[in-house]
Parts: structure tokens; C-alpha cells; sequence
């Protein structure tokens, strides 16, 4: 029985002492649910009128006995529907950390960032350098390790915070689709804080952050009318590439989706070709496979051999013309592999332009050759730009879903 | 023979047997009926009737005890008492069970026990004859442990009535009832049953010790054995299983447990009881053992839920407000908002709110009760989330944890998990989940120390692993399971081949 207590209070004190909490206190802080303001977004942003500063955008949604009205520096609190739901509270301070404190100062209720479902930061606070934003995020006790991270495209988080507020539309929401819905298009996937901590962590890592786009439709805004809400729209627009921790760059939706196949991550998307007629035809890629092989001589590394598999179905055919005849099939094949190839080539060729390895293969070495990534992990920044990469892509295509002629097919006639 | 079984208890009278004494013990009571007869030859032989009106069956005096003495050609030719005492015990008065006593406390409580006595004065002598004939209720259906299929007749409050109900169940001839006596005042009949032969002798004996050497008032409820016997008294844990079902208590002492019948009670007490009995309804042998395992993993579920469920709520929505999903969270902070009170405090407010309903239902008359019920319903449910005192969420999770409670087979099993229900709520108020941990940490080391009759309380997830497995989380198919509980240390492992 003595043994037991003992064992009772041993189990008792440490659940006490490493509870992971500040010594003054052993217990969890307390308080009550109607007192927090979830934070659904945080924005970071350099201050426009003191560069020491740091400007934090948080959107928060207001509860249903909330009334409207502003909530800080903006809100458009007297919209309808959704958008009269949306509250943002802007502050500035010499660390995000100091900011998100000011911000308590307006907040009517206590800011509680355990909530907070991605982290945008500003295009201009990126190209200066994204450490000193994410340190706050990563060491925050409140804040989650599975953050979506984004990059503003060409503007400030907040800009594009408020603006997709105007919108109507929820941005927790419409980053949620763009996750789920990843799989049709394959062209910017996402990117949690976790992961990114690991990258920046690593070694000749090439980071590779999802960027957001506000686009503006042509209808009313080019007209100079009154921009009305359903004229702004959220994009997910490529990829922003960091290297050396800092913004270099976008790349376009295309040149995404070739990251994406290099590190096989690609899911499935549509690859327009032409058939032999001319004629516009659809795949669907179902299968997306690269197989990275290194060739060395000694320790050197002399070229990579990129084996790509891309398996599809015909999703749509503009011709009448029969096109799975052997002859047709192979050509299609071939087409398919070209533009695979050309995607592929292209961001390789971007990749060694800007010396940045957001193809995974210092990743993959690592993992394949561990004793030579070793040897050669000093200077992969100068064989990296140089290194040769060959890519043979095997193409075919499997499936025609519910017809394979098309209607009004010339020769049945 | 019903006389023969052994009284270890019995009302410490003196002085010889004669009708005078009789009367001087017990003539403040009007219950009592004394009767002077003169029979044999002249009326020569003179003899009282002694017996306690209402609990005798007095047709059967007069047709098979008064009738043959009077008008029986032995009888009537005999001329002293000693004559009339040998002619009885020689059979001549055809009656099934009669005792010759010579001891007035034997006499007395035979009485007292539904029995009539025929005194002879003259040579301090009385013979008992076994007429009980009170009042009883017939054996009823279960009301507290109904199942759709199975036996449905109970124990009732007469305890040869039980006795004999489990002899039918259980017609092996090696069934053993043993009897003993106790309460001061009560002179309460308690039986214990076993199997010769399969039961543990070292638990059978520790059962009989333990009750044989209670020397209490009275025995009018089985708290006062219960209490009394159990090696853990401050728990709130049920050590001993109780049942109204026989085809339960039978299945138990096959098993190879003790039960314990009470006169008066209408319940059975099956020794010893572990936390896994308390999880199992007798209906599971009664369904498809797939079936069953589902009910009996969901039922361990649900004694968590209605355990951990308030606790968790306070924690998370007062400390760990990140653990919920945001929609959600933005839900519950909306539905409090205007709800004066903290988090923990509401929770306290329904609970008790909910107990108090229990109590109410369980105490009005059933057309009330189901009154107090909608109104009970209504008013924390309805009104008291109208006027902002409680919020929606809460009501839900008392709501839950509530109804959960409602699917433990035991009573008793389930109060106890409502008592600490209340203690976890605290411990969660206090610490949110680390305190949430400590108190379970408390319970399940509380769980741990409890021993009832020599076995762990938490057999067989501590201790005899194995076979006993079988019969826990999952009924498996009842051909695979061949022995009997390993803990029992029963002297006849194998049930089956």
C-alpha cells in the first residue's frame, strides 16, 4: 500500500511539474469561452509608415449578438449576410507579438490565436525576410503547428484581407476550398507551418509558399463604378519562392504544377492536348509518378534522370473523328509526354536560373545517397545550377469514361 | 427438512417449557393465541395451543392437527401426554414436518416464525408443526431489470419462496442453502447458496463467517449486510452485485459465486462483485454474441462518457478552447453569451438539477412522476435557457452524460459513477485537463485498491488476463468460452467441453 502512494504521488507530482507550464503557476490559464475573440486569420505586414514596425491584420467573426460596426482600424461591419460577420483589427508594433498585444487595447474581447487558420504574410515583409514574422507563430503557446502559411502576391496582407472581406465572402472559408479542391488542378497546394519550419530548418531546402492573388473582375472595376463586393475575388495564384529565407519570386500556376510533379505531390489535373486532327483533347491525369535517379562518377554527381509515369483518361474530345486508333493513341501519348516535358523543363530551367531547389532533389539525394550528400551537400549551391537533367516520361492513356466514340462520329455516318 | 437446518442464532430464553412461562414471555401481545385442549381417554391429557394469528394457516390446524388428536382412535384411547408425544413422533398424526422441542427459546422463536406448538405441561414438552400461512406477494415481473428475452420471474419477499426458485433453476443435487439467523430483533433468515464441489470453500466460508458474526439490530434492508461484510467500506463502488432477477443470480452461482438470499427482501446478493459484472445485462446470453459485443463495447464507452463528459466540456470550454473545432467554438461562445455564470458553474447547476429530478421520479407515485418529469424537462431545459441561466451546450452534455448513466445494468454501478461525475467536474474546474487527469488518475488508483473478498475490483483488466477476457469489452460466442471466471479460483474450472 506504501509503494502504491508513493507511486501516486510520483505520477501526481510530475503530471504537476511538467504540465509544460510557467513555474509560478502549475494549472492551465483559465478563462471562458465567451471571453475570446477567435482569430480565424493573421496578417503580417512591414508598417507603410515605419519600417522598424510590423502591422498585424487579424479577422475575426463576429457572434450572432454581436452588433455591427468597427471593430478596429477596418471592419465593414453594416454589410449584409456573411460580410456583416466579418471583423478585421489592425495594430502596429516593433514585434508581431507587441502588435497583438496592442490590438487587445481595442479588442472588446480577449484576442485567442488558437484558432487562427492561416497566417498570410505581406509581399513586401516576405521579400525582406520571413523569419523574424514566423518566429512569433512558431514559438506562440496559443498558436498551431498546422498553420496554413500564404504569401500576399503583389500585395499587402492586409489589403488583401480587408479587400476579401468586401467581398462577402468568408477567407477562412475560401482557403479551406482551395485545400479541398487541390486535387482537380494540382497547381498550389498547401503549406503548414510545421512543414515550412522544417524547410527553413533544412539544408538546401527550396521553400515554395502558396501565394494568394486578388483579382479584380473586368465588369465594374474597369468602368470606374463603385466596387461593389462580388468584384473582388480570392485566387490561388502559384507558388511565391523563397530562397535564403527571403521572397525571390512567383511562379505561375503552370510552372506549379510541375513543382508539384516533381515532388510528387501532383494528384490529378487536366493536360489539354491536340489530336492528330487538330483538335482540342482533354486528359485527365489519373497518375503522376517521378522517379528520381542520380548518376555519379566517384563522388561527383554527374545528371539526374527524371522518370515521369502520367497515366489519364480522356475527359473531352472536340473532334468527330475516331482518335484510339493505335496511330491516334500514340500520338496522343506523345503529346501528352511533351507537355509534361515542357512544364517539367521549365521549372528546371527556372529552378538552376535562380539557384533555388524547390525540385527536391537535395531532399531526395539526401535520402538515396546519404554518405555522398554528404560529400557533396557544401557545394550543391555551385552543381546545382550546372547539374544535367534528363527526363523520360511514359505516357498512356487507360480510360474513356462512359463513350469512347464521340457523338456524330464521321465514319459511323 | 425445514426444522433441521441449523439456527445459529436464537432468542436467548430460559426456564422450562410450560404454558405459564409461554405466557409470561409473550402476553403483552394480542397477536399471540393460547388455546386449552382436553383429548384422550376421559380427557385425560391436557395440551395448548400456541400460535401467532395471521401467520398461520389455521385450516390446517384444525383439519390436520386439532382434527386427528380429537377424533383419531389412537389419540382418543391415549391416556397420558407422554402417550400423545410418542404416537406423534411414531407418525400417527400425519402431518409432513414437526419438531419435538424441550427448549423454550427454540419453541418461541418456531412461534414467532409462523409455526403452531402443542404444549404439554406436564412434561415440558411441545411439538411444532410447520402451517405458515401469512400473506405474499406472487412472483412478479422484473421492475428495475426488465430484458425482452429472458426468464421473467423475480425474487420475492419470502425467502423459502427464493430458495425454492433457485432449486428449480438449479436442480443439481449438490446445491447447498445453508441458513443462519441474524438481527437481535429481526431474527432476519439470511441463505447462502453454492455448489459443493465448484464454489471456492475458502469464499464460501469467508461469506459465512463474515454474516454469522454480525451481531447488528436488525436486517430490514441489504445495506445492513452489504455494509457490513465488504472489505472496502469507504467506496461508493458497489462491492457486492445485487439482483431481483433469479435466472441472474442463478447464472452468478454457477459461475461460482456465493449468493446470499434475505427474508423480506426480494433481491439476491451475489458475492463477490467486480467492476466487469456491473457492465454485463443478463440479456447479452440472450442475443446474437455479435450483437451483444456491440451493446457491451458501447456500454463501456458510455460509462466513460457519463463519467468524463461534463469534466471534459468544463475543460475545454474554460481552459483548452483551442480543442474544439472553430465553428463550433464560435457556436458554444455565442450561446453563452449572456449567461452570467462560469462554465463549471452551470454544469454544477444542471447536474444537480438533474439529481434532483431522479430523486423526484423515483420517489412520486409513477402518474406524478411523469409529470415532474415534463415539467422537470421544460423548465431546466426550456426556461433555464430562455432566462440565460444555463446555455444550450450545457444542457446537451448533462443531457447526455445523463441518459448515458441510464444504460449501466446496476443501480448501484451507476450512482457511483454519477457521485464521481461531481468529483471530476471540480477537478476539471480547477485545472482543466491536467486536473481532469489527476482525478481520473485518483479514481482509477481508488479502483485499483479495492478488494472484495480477496479479488482485485478491477479483475481481469488487472489481473487473471487470458480466458477471462473473453467475457469483458466482448461476449464472444458462449462455445468458446469454456471456463469459468479464473479470479473465482473455482474448484471446477471447466464449464463446458
Amino acid at each position: 500500500m506504501k509503494r502504491q502512494k508513493l507511486f501516486l504521488y510520483i505520477i501526481l507530482s510530475t503530471i504537476l511539474c511538467l504540465s509544460g507550464c510557467k513555474v509560478s503557476s502549475y494549472f492551465p490559464s483559465k478563462a471562458e469561452i465567451e471571453n475570446l475573440e477567435f482569430i480565424r486569420i493573421l496578417g503580417i505586414d512591414k508598417s507603410p509608415q515605419n519600417p522598424e514596425e510590423i502591422r498585424v491584420t487579424m479577422l475575426y467573426m463576429a457572434r450572432e449578438s454581436q452588433p455591427g460596426g468597427k471593430a478596429g482600424g477596418n471592419s465593414d461591419g453594416d454589410q449584409k449576410g456573411e460580410a456583416s460577420k466579418i471583423r478585421t483589427v489592425v495594430w502596429e508594433g516593433r514585434t508581431v507579438s507587441e502588435a497583438i498585444k496592442g490590438a487587445q487595447m481595442i479588442s472588446e474581447r480577449q484576442i485567442f490565436l488558437g484558432h487562427v487558420f492561416a497566417v498570410i504574410i505581406g509581399d513586401e515583409a516576405a521579400r525582406e525576410g520571413i523569419t523574424k514574422y514566423i518566429d512569433f507563430i512558431s514559438r506562440g503557446m496559443e498558436l498551431r503547428l498546422n498553420n496554413n502559411v500564404y504569401i500576399a502576391k503583389g500585395s499587402t496582407a492586409e489589403d488583401l484581407i480587408v479587400k476579401s472581406s468586401q467581398s462577402g465572402k468568408s477567407l477562412p472559408d475560401t482557403i479551406e476550398h482551395f485545400q479541398k479542391n487541390y486535387g482537380s488542378t494540382s497547381t498550389s497546394g498547401s503549406l503548414k507551418l510545421i512543414e515550412l519550419m522544417g524547410k527553413l530548418d533544412g539544408e538546401n531546402n527550396g521553400i515554395f509558399i502558396p501565394a494568394l492573388n486578388i483579382v479584380a473582375q473586368e465588369s465594374d472595376s474597369t468602368q470606374g463604378g463603385e466596387k461593389g463586393r462580388e468584384n473582388i475575388a480570392i485566387e490561388l495564384d502559384g507558388y511565391g519562392i523563397i530562397k535564403g529565407h527571403m521572397l525571390i519570386g512567383y511562379v505561375d500556376k503552370q510552372l506549379s504544377s510541375a513543382i508539384n510533379i516533381l515532388n510528387n505531390k501532383y494528384i490529378s489535373g487536366d493536360i489539354v492536348v491536340s489530336d492528330p486532327y487538330g483538335y482540342a483533347v482533354t486528359l485527365e491525369v489519373i497518375e503522376m509518378h517521378t522517379k528520381k535517379e542520380y548518376k555519379f562518377k566517384g563522388d561527383d554527381i554527374e545528371s539526374v534522370m527524371l522518370n515521369i509515369i502520367v497515366n489519364s483518361n480522356v475527359g473531352e474530345q472536340h473532334s468527330n473523328k475516331n482518335i484510339y486508333d493505335k496511330a491516334s493513341l500514340e500520338y496522343l501519348f506523345e503529346q501528352q509526354a511533351d507537355a509534361v516535358k515542357d512544364s517539367v523543363y521549365s521549372i528546371v530551367e527556372y529552378a538552376q536560373k535562380h539557384n533555388v531547389d524547390v525540385l527536391g532533389f537535395g531532399k531526395s539525394l539526401f535520402q538515396k545517397h546519404p554518405v555522398k550528400w554528404e560529400r557533396i551537400k557544401d557545394d550543391w549551391d555551385s552543381i546545382f545550377p550546372n547539374l544535367k537533367v534528363d527526363i523520360d516520361v511514359k505516357s498512356r492513356i487507360l480510360r474513356t469514361y462512359d463513350i469512347t466514340q464521340p457523338n456524330s462520329m464521321e465514319d459511323m455516318k | 427438512m425445514y426444522f433441521k437446518k441449523l439456527f445459529k442464532r436464537k432468542e436467548k430464553t430460559k426456564g422450562t417449557i410450560t404454558t405459564a412461562h409461554i405466557k409470561d414471555i409473550l402476553d403483552e401481545s394480542d397477536d399471540i393465541v393460547f388455546s386449552d385442549f382436553h383429548i384422550g381417554a376421559n380427557d385425560r391429557v391436557q395440551m395448548a395451543l400456541l400460535y401467532v394469528d395471521g401467520m398461520v394457516e389455521t385450516k390446517l390446524i384444525n383439519d390436520f392437527v386439532l382434527k386427528p388428536l380429537l377424533t383419531e382412535r389412537w389419540f382418543t384411547e391415549a391416556v397420558s401426554s407422554k402417550d400423545v408425544v410418542t404416537l406423534i413422533e411414531e407418525g400417527k398424526l400425519y402431518f409432513a414436518s414437526h419438531r419435538l422441542i424441550q427448549d423454550i427459546g427454540d419453541c418461541i422463536n418456531d412461534v414467532i416464525m409462523g409455526n403452531v406448538a402443542i404444549i404439554f405441561d406436564d412434561i415440558n414438552i411441545a411439538i411444532t408443526f410447520d402451517v405458515k400461512g401469512f400473506d405474499k406477494r406472487s412472483i412478479s415481473e422484473p421492475s428495475g431489470e426488465n430484458v425482452l428475452k429472458g426468464a421473467k420471474d423475480t425474487f420475492i419477499e419470502v425467502l423459502r419462496t427464493n430458495t425454492a426458485l433457485v432449486r428449480r433453476k438449479i436442480s443439481t443435487p449438490k446445491l447447498r442453502i445453508k441458513q443462519v439467523v441474524v438481527g437481535r430483533q429481526t431474527l432476519t433468515h439470511i441463505a447462502i447458496v453454492y455448489i459443493e464441489g465448484l464454489t471456492n470453500k475458502n469464499l464460501v466460508d469467508e461469506v459465512i463467517k463474515r454474516i454469522e458474526g454480525l451481531d447488528i439490530d436488525e436486517v430490514v434492508s441489504i445495506g445492513y449486510i452489504e455494509e457490513y461484510i465488504v472489505d472496502n467500506k469507504i467506496t461508493a463502488f458497489p462491492l457486492i452485485a445485487s439482483t431481483e432477477r433469479t435466472d441472474k443470480f442463478c447464472a452468478n452461482i454457477i459461475s461460482g459465486r456465493v449468493g446470499v438470499l434475505i427474508d423480506g427482501l426480494p433481491i439476491g446478493l451475489i458475492i463477490p462483485g467486480v467492476l466487469n459484472q456491473f457492465l454485463q445485462a443478463p440479456e447479452d446470453y440472450s442475443q446474437n454474441f455479435l450483437v451483444s459485443s456491440l451493446i457491451r463495447l458501447m456500454r463501456f464507452l458510455l460509462m466513460i462518457l457519463t463519467l468524463l463528459l461534463p469534466s471534459i466540456y468544463v475543460s475545454i470550454v474554460t481552459f483548452h478552447q483551442e480543442m474544439i473545432p472553430t465553428d463550433l467554438a464560435i457556436a458554444i461562445a455565442g450561446s453563452k453569451e449572456g449567461v452570467p455564470f462560469p462554465s463549471f458553474f452551470e454544469i454544477l447547476i444542471m447536474l444537480i438539477a438533474f439529481e434532483i429530478l431522479i430523486e423526484a421520479g423515483i420517489r412520486l407515485p409513477k402518474t406524478i412522476g411523469n409529470a415532474v418529469s415534463i415539467l422537470g424537462a421544460l423548465v431546466v431545459g426550456e426556461a433555464a435557457v430562455s432566462a440565460k441561466i444555463v446555455s444550450p451546450g450545457v444542457v446537451i452534455v448533462v443531457a447526455l452524460a445523463g441518459i448515458s448513466t441510464f444504460t449501466m445494468p446496476n443501480q448501484d454501478f451507476s450512482n457511483a459513477l454519477r457521485l464521481w461525475r461531481f468529483l471530476l467536474t471540480i477537478f476539471s474546474s480547477i485545472a482543466g485537463l491536467v486536473g481532469l487527469s489527476i482525478g481520473s488518475l485518483l479514481l482509477l488508483f481508488h479502483l485499483c485498491t479495492i478488494e472484495t473478498f480477496g479479488i482485485p475490483y478491477l479483475t481481469p483488466f488487472v489481473s487473471h488476463g487470458g480466458k477471462s477476457f473473453m467475457d469483458t469489452l466482448f461476449r464472444l460466442p458462449l462455445y468458446l468460452n469454456k471456463y469459468r471466471p479464473d479470479e473465482l479460483k473455482v474448484e471446477n474450472k471447466r464449464k463446458q467441453r
